[in-house]
């Protein structure tokens, strides 16, 4: 014979009870940082990159795998920007003064960030991945990432895009073209997945970031939020 | 302009988004002209390069201003103190309209020091000043406002935190679009910016320009005049003007002119083996006269060998037989902030080929590609450059350059004699003799 479990089963509303203890608090926490629209504009960004690639490399004039150079730098650049305004609360005072692991949960953040917008960007990028594909949209994430992270408690959530996109407006116009290996350490959005010292800068960048990030969180915002 | 709005407008430029704008317009500036200086269609010693990579450096420069006057625009409503604002006597469009004009202003002060301290390196150098370069300079700033103007449209009416990394991108990408040749051929001239490789040797309308700068004026006009205005049929007049700019830019077509004055030559006249530049890059003559001579040298003693070394650049708008026959000096590279020339061989210190050469033929198509490995080997021992060439063409160049130097000699004079006539067995005799 089958039991009946009715509404009233004290076991699943136990469980009930712990999901929505476990899940609730998180799913609020992640609204209040604006996540699920960021997460839907960087679904849009990595299609809008997958087309633009793709019209890039196969109109008329096309160089090849170099010309997807903008999309290799510009949709980590966007995706970042678009994500990072959920480094900080609405009121970070105010939440650093409740119960909370936060330097675990700034560690999430950044680690869900990258692996959100690592595996968007990467999933567009698989055709040529080691000629201005998936390896150097992954590297291209993780650099941005960590100069956002390292922005966040200098000029607060709102602000932390701002060094990330002057440097990434100004490389891209400054870079000698052709881009060269040599100047990989500070031409790394645009170099190929070849460069190690391109690599090399932006791992110390993202660890660099996410560890003053993880310790310091963003800076607390001295306007109110939108 | 009383009193009381200079007071604010002072206020605001000490203490909004405008020093902010102007010290990153100022350091992205330096740094976007600096890197392109010396690098391909350079603009040191050139004024319409000049003018061209101000232009360019707009995609950057236009996106950071568009982006700190949507800041602006809504620092009210993050302040929540637009209520308090409204409560005044002061009309709500003053704040609105100050914000965006000191925002313009610091931006603009700072782009015109940028401006001008290129323009004074290039000043005492230049060997050219006409081609109108003053009027692409000059539609900079209504474009620059034009920016600004609609980054403040956004920020005042979208209260979103992202609205103003949004605008920066969105003013970004697609002027790289416009730059890299993406789109509808109007787009080029409804945008800021200008690329600096077309610069060398050409110019731009001035009528061209003015409709560039009541275009960008009218497009500023009209974002403002959208939030200032309570009578919404006076926009029709800003948008009008701007509908009829757009229009005309689209209807004729602009294109970069051939600029005949700055691409007439200039020759040495001191008896040695002539070298010609075009009046644009003559300030580099007596850096590169030495440098062709070098070049030319090599060649000595060889029947129908080049004896002159002509300015590519020229080539755009006359080209003769005499040019054809000639050693090629591409100059659009290397030159210094100080006059000179940065190059010593047959490449620039960017890595660009500063010389070249190629055989002259009266050959078809079909039998020079079936010696091209001997075409190949000429150029690469005329030009004395590291160029990469095709197995066979390398084995041959080997070869050459294992015979003693009087050897090479008379073997590129018997190819030269060859090449011209094209006589196809004294040509495979060559290709025998290095086999």
């Amino acid at each position: 014979m089958t039991s009946v479990v009715t509404p009233l089963d004290p076991r699943r509303d136990q469980r009930a009870r712990s999901f929505a203890h476990r899940v609730a608090p998180a799913w609020l926490h992640a609204r209040a940082r604006g996540i699920p629209l960021a997460v839907l504009g960087i679904v849009a960004v990595a299609l809008a990159a997958w087309w633009c690639a793709d019209w890039l490399v196969h109109r008329e004039w096309s160089t090849g795998a170099d010309s997807r150079v903008p999309v290799v730098a510009g949709a980590p650049l966007l995706a970042v920007v678009l994500a990072s305004a959920g480094l900080g609360g609405q009121d970070e005072e105010l939440e650093r003064s409740t119960a909370v692991r936060w330097r675990v949960r700034r560690l999430g953040h950044i680690l869900g960030m990258t692996l959100l917008i690592g595996c968007a960007l990467v999933l567009i990028g698989l055709w040529e991945p080691r000629e201005y594909g998936a390896f150097e949209l992954a590297r291209n994430t993780l650099g941005f990432v960590g100069l956002v992270a390292a922005s966040a408690p200098v000029l607060g959530s709102r602000l932390a895009w701002v060094p990330s996109f002057a440097y990434a407006a100004v490389v891209y116009l400054a870079a000698p073209k052709p881009i060269l290996t040599e100047a990989a350490w500070w031409t790394w959005p645009l170099q190929q997945w070849g460069a190690d010292l391109a690599v090399l800068v932006v791992v110390a960048l993202f660890v660099g970031g996410t560890a003053l990030y993880v310790m310091k969180g963003a800076r607390p915002a001295r306007d109110a939020d939108e | 302009m009383n009193r009381t709005t200079r007071r604010v407008l002072r206020t605001e430029l000490l203490r909004g988004a405008a020093p902010v704008a102007a010290a990153g317009v100022l350091l992205a500036g330096f740094l976007i002209m600096g890197a392109f200086a010396g690098d391909w269609a350079g603009w040191s010693g050139r004024w319409t390069p000049l003018a061209a990579s101000v232009r360019l450096s707009l995609m950057a420069l236009g996106a950071l201003v568009a982006a700190a006057a949507a800041w602006q625009a809504g620092r009210e409503r993050r302040r929540r103190t637009s209520d308090q604002i409204g409560s005044t006597s002061r009309p709500g469009w003053q704040p609105f309209v100050v914000g965006w004009a000191s925002v313009t202003l610091g931006s603009s002060v700072a782009m015109l020091v940028v401006v001008g301290a290129c323009a004074a390196l290039v000043a005492p150098v230049a060997s050219y000043g006409g081609g109108g370069w003053v009027w692409m300079i000059v539609v900079a700033f209504p474009g620059l406002a034009a920016l600004s103007a609609l980054g403040a449209l956004l920020g005042r009416l979208i209260p979103s935190r992202l609205v103003a990394p949004v605008v920066a991108v969105a003013v970004y990408l697609p002027m790289v679009g416009v730059v890299d040749g993406a789109g509808p051929g109007v787009t080029r001239w409804l945008a800021p910016v200008l690329s600096p490789y077309d610069a060398p040797g050409y110019t731009i309308d001035a009528a061209v320009s003015l409709a560039q700068f009541v275009w960008f004026s009218a497009v500023a006009g009209t974002a403002i005049m959208l939030i200032v205005t309570a009578q919404r049929w006076l926009i029709v007049v800003p948008a009008g003007i701007a509908v009829g700019a757009a229009a005309w830019l689209a209807s004729s077509s602009p294109q970069w002119e051939v600029d005949r004055a700055a691409v007439e030559l200039v020759c040495t006249e001191d008896g040695s083996p002539e070298v010609c530049l075009t009046r644009l890059n003559s300030f580099l003559l007596d850096d590169v006269a030495p440098l062709a001579r070098g070049a030319l040298a090599h060649w000595e003693g060889i029947p129908g060998a080049p004896d002159r070394a002509v300015d590519e650049t020229a080539q755009i708008d006359h080209w003769d037989a005499e040019d054809e026959a000639s050693v090629r000096l591409t100059l659009t590279s290397g030159a210094t902030l100080s006059g000179g020339y940065a190059g010593s061989g047959a490449r620039s210190p960017h890595g660009w080929e500063v010389i070249d050469w190629w055989p002259a033929t009266t050959c078809a198509g079909a039998v020079t590609e079936q010696h091209w490995s001997l075409f190949e080997v000429a150029t690469a021992w005329g030009i004395q450059a590291d160029a990469w060439l095709e197995p066979d063409s390398q084995r041959y160049l080997d070869a050459l350059m294992a015979m003693p130097a009087k050897d090479q000699k008379n073997w590129m004079g018997r190819f030269l004699a060859a090449a011209e006539t094209c006589d196809e067995s004294v040509l495979a005799t060559l290709a025998e003799e290095l086999r």
